[in-house]
């Protein structure tokens, strides 16, 4: 892949070579993308907007391991979904360990500015509908190979082939996790979706 | 095989739909395949509906200064490495401080070494003297002063006088 293909990997060229300004192009372009994979894995605001930071800075400092031919989003939702994964390892491990816990007494510490950014959001009408509640929680419920290949499957830039990547199995593999998946999820929102609910949306 | 084409293009469509919205032309196709079986409604509207809630997803909140956040963080990182890198204490001087421990500690060792030694040493002669107090006692009480009275005469008795030639040759010549 050239690099006049693919914007982002002539960005990380850039960011190869030190340059801070097209690290914050990416960071920009992709924070809202990689925070709500990484939110949808782990459930927890605080602890994927930690995660998210640690994704970019990775990013930054492998950014000379970096090849032009690896197209950079497949890259970084890797990334993404390996720190998620440790994440959820390290809580199994340690699950009375939070981070909530261990910044709960520091007033200064940047939970806080996290936790006010809460209040902007969403259309709440959608947000807080009972529907969309419905939604999160039956993506919630699904194993987290058939979600992480949803949410990935609604972002136009990746192909099946990419997210097969990501995921680290075969293109069958990824379609069957993504086909499973849906029936999963038509299943549980089986009286919203027949009673045509979601049209009003 | 006409239907199994249709099936594989249908299935390639429903594929797309997940990723994507369809164009009108790809809706009409798939609108073709649902009206020749019309079974198959309340799936048709299921998919159509969950496909629709996925794409409508809301973004997750996060912090508005989330960029900052990082540049920052990379900051940290980036000051952490330079002092990780940066030359510390000169060798000879971290050298001549550890060998000035090290005599110190040595020093030290000695003198404690010495006054445990000294120590052990006192001891043993307090006991060595100790020892023989306790025998010099011992004499003084089994031997009584009045002993002594004798002691020039006993003193005599112990030296043997030499051969008297002049006696022996005499008792010789009465034989």
């Amino acid at each position: 892949m050239s690099t006049e293909l693919d914007p982002d990997a002539a960005l990380m060229l850039r960011v190869k070579r030190g340059d801070r300004d097209a690290f914050t192009a990416l960071v920009e372009k992709y924070k809202q993308p990689v925070f709500n994979l990484i939110y949808r894995t782990i459930s927890d605001p605080t602890e994927a907007e930690d995660i998210a930071q640690h994704v970019f800075l990775q990013v930054f400092k492998s950014a000379h391991r970096y090849e032009v031919s690896a197209k950079f989003s497949t890259w970084l939702y890797t990334i993404a979904r390996n720190l998620s994964l440790n994440e959820i390892r390290r809580r199994s491990r340690h699950p009375a360990e939070s981070l909530d816990a261990t910044f709960a007494d520091n007033e200064e510490q940047p939970i806080h500015q996290i936790e006010d950014a809460k209040t902007f959001s969403p259309p709440d009408a959608f947000l807080h509908s009972e529907l969309e509640q419905k939604i999160e929680q039956a993506l919630a419920a699904l194993p987290e190979k058939q979600r992480t290949a949803i949410l990935l499957c609604r972002n136009d830039e990746l192909s099946y082939e990419d997210i097969s990547e990501i995921l680290g199995c075969s293109l069958s593999a990824t379609k069957s996790l993504i086909h499973r998946g849906r029936e999963t999820l038509k299943q549980k929102l089986k009286p919203y979706l027949r009673t045509g609910a979601w049209r009003e949306k | 095989m006409n239907q199994e084409m249709n099936e594989s293009e249908y299935q390639r469509l429903r594929e797309q739909s997940w990723r994507r919205k369809l164009t009108a032309e790809e809706e009409l196709r798939l609108d073709d395949y649902w009206s020749a079986q019309p079974e198959g409604e309340s799936d048709r509207e299921a998919e159509a509906g969950l496909t629709h809630l996925l794409s409508q997803l809301p973004a997750a909140p996060m912090a508005s200064n989330f960029t900052a956040q990082v540049m920052r963080a990379l900051d940290c990182e980036v000051d952490a490495e330079a002092r990780k890198n940066q030359p510390g204490v000169p060798f000879w001087r971290s050298f001549n401080r550890r060998a000035a421990r090290i005599a110190w500690a040595t020093l030290a060792a000695t003198c404690v070494l010495l006054a445990y030694a000294s120590f052990q040493y006192r001891q043993i002669r307090r006991a060595e003297l100790a020892e023989s107090v306790a025998k010099i006692s011992t004499v003084a009480v089994t031997v009584r002063p009045e002993v002594f009275e004798d002691f020039e005469a006993i003193r005599r008795l112990s030296q043997i006088p030499a051969d008297d030639s002049e006696l022996l040759a005499a008792l010789r010549s009465n034989n």
